[in-house]
C-alpha cells in the first residue's frame, strides 16, 4: 500500500480554516453574484428592448462594468486561488476530486472561458451593439456562468453526499448525488438575491436619473427576491438528503456547527422577510445603506453556510472515502501493522525541542493524524481537551477515537505510536520538562493493542439527539 | 518510446500530456502578451517624452492589458488542472514547499489586475513622469513574482531529492542554478509573441479606420520581434550552459531533439516573415500568418521542451499506472463534446462582435 506522504505545514486548524474557509467564502459570494448578474442583466435588457422599462438600457451597461471590475476579476482571481488553498489544506482531497472529476472540471472550463469571452464582448463593445446581438452576449454570458455552477456543485455536493459513487465509483453517481439539485436550486436562488440587493446598491449610486426613474428600476431588480421565498422549503429538502450524522451535528451535536447554523438561518430569514416585504410594498424605497446592509448579511449568511457545509463532513473530507487527516479508511489497517509515520519521510521542525525519541515519534503522530483538527494548545488544543485525564485514559479515549467523539477518524497507527502520542499530550500537559523517560511496559502496549482491536478500523457512528456522548457501548 | 512529446508513452498519459502542453502554450501565448505588453508600457512611462503613453502600440497595448491578462490566468486554468493528473505528487508537494508564496501569489494577482485597469485609464498617461513609471515598474515586478514563482515551484517540483532539505530548512526561496537564465529565457520569450499579437491588431485597426491615417508602426514591430529573437538565443546558451550534462544529453538526443529543431524552424521563419514586413514597411496578412506559424512553433516547441527537461528527472513510467487510473473515469465523451459547443459560441460571441462592428 503506497500512501504518499506530504510534506505538513503545521500552522494549526485556525489559521488553514480562516485560509480556506475565507477565502471560499468570498469566492462563493462572488460567483454568486456574477450568475445572479447575468441573469439579471437579461432579464433588465429584455425589458428595455422590449419597451416595458425604458430606464433599463442605462442600468445594464453600468451594471455590467461593475460586474467586470468585481466579480470578474476577483471571482476569477479568488477562484484560482481556491486551488492552491485546497492543494495546501488537504492536497490528498484536492487529489481525489480532480481524478475522479476531471472531464467535469474541464467542461467547467470551457464553460468558464465562453463566460469570459462573451463577458468582456460585452463589455467592451456592448454599448455599440443593437438589441439582439446585446441580448444573445448577455444570454450567453448568463447561461455559461451558470453552468459552471452546476458543475462544480456537482463535485462540492458529492463530497457530502456521494450517493451510489461509493459504491460503483461511477462519475454520475457522484455527480448527480442525492444533495446536488436542493444545492443547486438553493445556489441559484442565493444568486439571484445577491444580484438584486447588488443591483439596487448600483442604482442608488448611479449618477444619471432622478429619483423616479430609480424606484421603477429598484422594482424590477426587486423581482429578482422573490424565488427567496422557496428558501425554507429548500433548506428540509436539503437537509433531508444529507447523511443522519452530518443532520445531528447542526441540530445540537456539535455546539459551533449548532450556532453557525443557527446564524445563517436567522440572517437568511431576516433578508429574506426584508425582502417580501419590500416586495409587497410597493412604496417602499430601498436605500445605498440598506442594499448594502443586506449584501452583507447575504455575505453573513453565505459564511455561515459554507462553515456548516465544511463542517459536518467530519470526519470524511470524502464521505466514506477519505478522512479528513488525508488517511483513506482502507488504509487504517495497513498503518495499524507498519506505523503512521514509520515512512514519513519529512523531519519534524521542531525535534531539537523535545527530550527523546519517543516523543519525537509522538510529535510525529499529532502532526499526521490530528494537526488538521487540533493544536497541541490553544485553539481546539489537546493539552486542554485532555488535561483532566490519566495516562491510561488517554490511551482509551485515543484507541477508540472514533467513539470518543464520531466525528474524528479512527486513530491509524500502532500501539507503540498510540503510546508515544500519549506521552507527547502527557509531556505537554506537564509544562514541557526537560527531563521525560521512555515507557516501554509490554502489559500497556498489548492494552491499547486489546482496545484498537475492540474498536476496530470503521469510522464512528453518531446518535441523533445524543452526539457527544457515544463512547464504549456499541 | 522513441517519438517526441506527448508521443511514445501509453495512450492516457499520451491524452494528458498532450492537453497539457496544447493548454499551455495557449497559456503562455496570452502570458506573453502581458508581461511582454507591461514591460512596453514600462518603458514608455518612462520615458521624458510628452504624449509618451499615447503612442498607438501602447495605447493598444494598454487598452488590452486587462482582457489579456483575464485570459492568460483562464487560459493557465487548464494545465493547472492536468498537472495535477499527470505529476499530481510533485506539483502538490512543490505547492506545499512554497506554502508562503502561493498565499502572497493571490493579492499579488489581484493588485496586478487592478494596476492594468488603471494604467488603461487616459488619466494615467497625464501623471507626472515619476508617477507612471513607479505603477509600471511596480506591476512589472508583480508579474515577474508571479513568473518566477511559477519557474521556482516547477523547478523544486522535479527535484525529488531536494524536498525534505527544503522542508527541514523552512527555506521561503528555492535557489537552483537554472532558475536565473530559465527566467530569462522565458522573458524573453514574451517579446517576438507580443509583437506578432500587435501587428494583427494593428492591422486590424488599420483596416477598420480606412482613410484616416494610421501611423505605420510596422518597422518598429519587426525590430522589436528581430531584436527579442537574438535575446532569446543568448538566454538559450546561457541556460544551456547551466543545465547539468545529463539534462543537456536528454534534451538534445533523440527524439527531443525534434523541439530544438522545431524551435529553430520556427524562430527562422518568425524572423524571415518580420524581414518581409521591415522591406516592405506594410503589415500584410501573409506575411503575419508566417510570422504567426513560426511563433505557434517556437512556442510550442518551448513547451515540449520544458517538458523533455521534466522527464529527464522524473520517471514517468512510474506514474503509468496513475494516469491509466484517472482515463478510467467517465466525461471525456462529453467534455469533447461540450468544448467543440462551446468553442463554436466563442466564435459566434466574437462573430457579434464583429457583425455590430460593421453595420455601424
Ligand atoms: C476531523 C477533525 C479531527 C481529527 C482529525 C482529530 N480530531 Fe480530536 N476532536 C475534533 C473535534 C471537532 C473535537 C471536539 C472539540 C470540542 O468538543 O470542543 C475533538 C475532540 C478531541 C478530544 C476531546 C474529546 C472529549 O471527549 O472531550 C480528544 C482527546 C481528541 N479530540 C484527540 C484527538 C487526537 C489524539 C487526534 C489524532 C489522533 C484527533 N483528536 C484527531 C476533531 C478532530
Ligand atoms: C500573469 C501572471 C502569470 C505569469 C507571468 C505566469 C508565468 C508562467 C511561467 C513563466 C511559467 C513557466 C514556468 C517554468 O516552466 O519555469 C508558467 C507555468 C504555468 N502557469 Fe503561469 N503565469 C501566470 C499566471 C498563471 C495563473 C493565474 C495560472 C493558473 C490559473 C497559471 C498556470 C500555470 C501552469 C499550470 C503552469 C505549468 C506549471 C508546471 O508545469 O509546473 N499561470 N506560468
Amino acid at each position: 500500500m503506497d500512501l504518499p506522504y506530504y510534506p505538513i505545514n503545521d500552522f494549526g486548524p485556525l489559521m488553514k480554516g480562516l485560509a480556506i474557509g475565507g477565502l471560499g467564502i468570498i469566492h462563493v459570494f462572488l460567483a454568486q453574484f456574477a450568475i445572479g448578474g447575468g441573469m439579471l442583466l437579461c432579464y433588465l435588457q429584455w425589458l428595455a428592448q422590449t419597451g416595458r422599462c425604458r430606464q433599463a438600457r442605462a442600468f445594464v451597461d453600468g451594471y455590467f462594468k461593475v460586474l467586470v471590475l468585481v466579480s470578474f476579476v476577483l471571482g476569477a482571481v479568488t477562484g484560482v486561488g481556491m486551488w492552491f488553498t485546497t492543494i495546501q489544506v488537504s492536497p490528498r482531497t484536492i487529489g481525489m476530486m480532480v481524478d475522479e472529476f476531471h472531464w467535469i472540471w474541464a467542461i467547467e472550463w470551457t464553460f468558464f472561458s465562453l463566460e469570459v469571452t462573451a463577458g468582456y464582448c460585452f463589455y467592451r463593445y456592448g454599448k455599440r451593439l443593437n438589441d439582439s446581438s446585446r441580448m444573445a452576449l448577455l444570454s450567453l454570458y448568463a447561461t455559461a456562468a451558470w453552468f459552471s455552477l452546476f458543475w462544480i456543485n456537482g463535485i462540492l455536493s458529492w463530497q457530502l453526499t456521494p450517493g451510489g459513487w461509493t459504491e460503483t465509483g461511477h462519475v454520475w453517481a457522484g455527480f448527480f448525488n442525492p444533495s446536488f439539485f436542493p444545492s443547486l436550486i438553493f445556489r441559484t436562488v442565493t444568486s439571484m438575491a445577491i444580484a438584486a440587493f447588488a443591483a439596487c446598491l448600483v442604482i442608488n449610486l448611479m449618477p444619471e436619473g432622478n429619483r423616479e426613474d430609480r424606484t421603477i428600476l429598484l422594482r424590477k431588480a426587486a423581482h429578482f427576491l422573490a424565488p427567496l421565498g422557496l428558501m425554507p422549503l429548500l433548506g428540509v429538502w436539503y437537509f433531508a438528503t444529507i447523511p443522519a450524522d452530518s443532520r445531528a451535528y447542526v441540530m445540537g451535536g456539535s455546539a459551533a456547527m449548532t450556532l453557525f447554523m443557527s446564524l445563517a438561518v436567522l440572517v437568511s430569514f431576516l433578508i429574506g422577510a426584508y425582502s417580501l416585504l419590500a416586495l409587497l410594498k410597493r412604496t417602499m424605497y430601498m436605500n445605498g445603506a440598506t442594499s448594502l446592509l443586506l449584501l452583507a448579511l447575504t455575505l453573513v449568511a453565505t459564511a455561515g453556510g459554507e462553515f456548516v457545509r465544511e463542517g459536518v463532513r467530519k470526519p470524511y473530507t470524502v464521505r466514506m472515502a477519505l478522512y479528513s487527516n488525508s488517511i483513506r479508511p482502507d488504509e487504517i489497517e495497513h498503518l495499524r501493522r507498519v506505523g503512521s509515520v514509520t515512512n514519513d519521510p519529512y523531519p519534524l521542525l521542531e525535534a531539537e525541542e523535545l527530550p527523546n525519541e519517543q516523543l519525537r515519534l509522538g510529535a510525529k503522530v499529532y502532526r499526521f493524524q490530528c494537526s488538521i483538527c487540533h493544536t497541541t494548545s490553544g485553539v481546539n488544543g489537546l493539552k486542554e481537551l485532555t488535561h483532566a485525564w490519566s495516562p491510561e485514559q488517554k490511551r482509551l479515549m485515543i484507541a477508540q477515537l472514533q467513539r470518543t467523539k464520531p466525528f474524528m477518524p479512527p486513530f491509524a497507527g500502532s500501539a507503540e505510536e498510540l503510546e508515544a502520542l500519549v506521552q507527547y499530550l502527557q509531556w505537554h500537559g506537564e509544562g514541557q520538562p526537560d527531563d521525560w523517560p521512555e515507557t516501554h511496559d509490554e502489559e500497556v502496549l498489548a492494552q491499547i493493542q486489546q482496545w484498537l482491536d475492540e474498536a476496530g478500523t470503521q469510522a464512528g457512528q453518531a446518535h441523533t439527539g445524543d452526539v457527544a456522548n457515544s463512547g464504549g457501548e456499541q | 518510446m522513441n517519438a517526441p512529446l506527448p508521443l511514445g508513452h501509453p495512450w492516457p498519459t499520451t491524452l494528458y500530456l498532450a492537453l497539457y502542453m496544447v493548454t499551455l502554450s495557449a497559456h503562455f501565448l496570452l502570458m506573453h502578451y502581458v508581461v511582454a505588453g507591461v514591460l512596453y508600457t514600462a518603458w514608455c512611462a518612462g520615458s521624458p517624452r510628452k504624449g509618451a503613453l499615447d503612442g498607438p502600440l501602447v495605447s493598444l497595448i494598454r487598452d488590452w492589458l486587462p482582457l489579456m491578462l483575464g485570459g492568460a490566468i483562464t487560459a493557465g486554468v487548464a494545465p493547472l488542472l492536468f498537472v495535477q493528473i499527470l505529476y499530481q505528487k510533485h506539483f502538490y508537494t512543490a505547492n506545499l514547499l512554497l506554502f508562503h508564496r502561493w498565499m502572497a501569489v493571490l493579492p499579488v494577482l489581484i493588485a496586478a489586475f487592478y494596476a492594468l485597469y488603471l494604467m488603461k485609464t487616459s488619466r494615467f498617461a497625464r501623471w507626472p513622469r515619476a508617477g507612471r513609471a513607479a505603477l509600471a515598474a511596480a506591476t512589472l515586478g508583480l508579474l515577474g513574482f508571479i513568473g518566477w514563482s511559477w519557474t521556482e515551484n516547477h523547478l523544486l517540483s522535479i527535484q525529488e531529492n531536494a524536498w525534505v532539505e527544503q522542508f527541514a530548512g523552512e527555506s521561503w526561496f528555492y535557489a537552483h542554478g537554472t532558475l536565473l537564465p530559465r527566467a530569462l529565457f522565458w522573458l524573453c520569450n514574451t517579446v517576438p509573441t507580443l509583437a506578432m499579437m500587435l501587428a494583427w491588431q494593428r492591422r486590424y485597426q488599420e483596416k477598420i479606420s480606412e482613410g484616416d491615417e494610421v501611423e505605420d508602426c510596422s518597422r518598429r514591430l519587426a525590430i522589436v520581434a528581430v531584436a527579442g529573437s537574438v535575446l532569446i538565443i543568448a538566454t538559450a546558451g546561457f541556460w544551456a550552459a547551466a543545465i547539468t550534462p545529463g539534462v543537456r544529453e536528454a534534451v538534445t538526443g533523440s527524439p527531443n531533439v525534434t523541439f530544438v529543431v522545431m524551435l529553430a524552424i520556427g524562430m527562422a521563419v518568425e524572423v524571415a516573415g518580420w524581414a518581409w514586413v521591415f522591406s516592405k514597411r506594410r503589415l500584410r496578412g501573409g506575411a503575419l500568418l508566417g510570422v504567426s506559424v513560426g511563433t505557434g512553433l517556437r512556442i510550442f516547441s518551448i513547451v515540449g521542451l520544458r517538458e523533455a527537461i521534466r522527464l529527464a528527472h522524473i520517471d514517468i513510467a512510474a506514474l503509468y499506472p496513475r494516469h491509466a487510473a484517472a482515463a478510467e473515469v467517465g466525461g471525456l465523451g462529453l467534455f469533447l463534446l461540450i468544448l467543440v459547443i462551446n468553442t463554436l459560441l466563442i466564435a459566434a460571441s466574437i462573430w457579434l462582435v464583429r457583425r455590430g462592428w460593421r453595420e455601424e
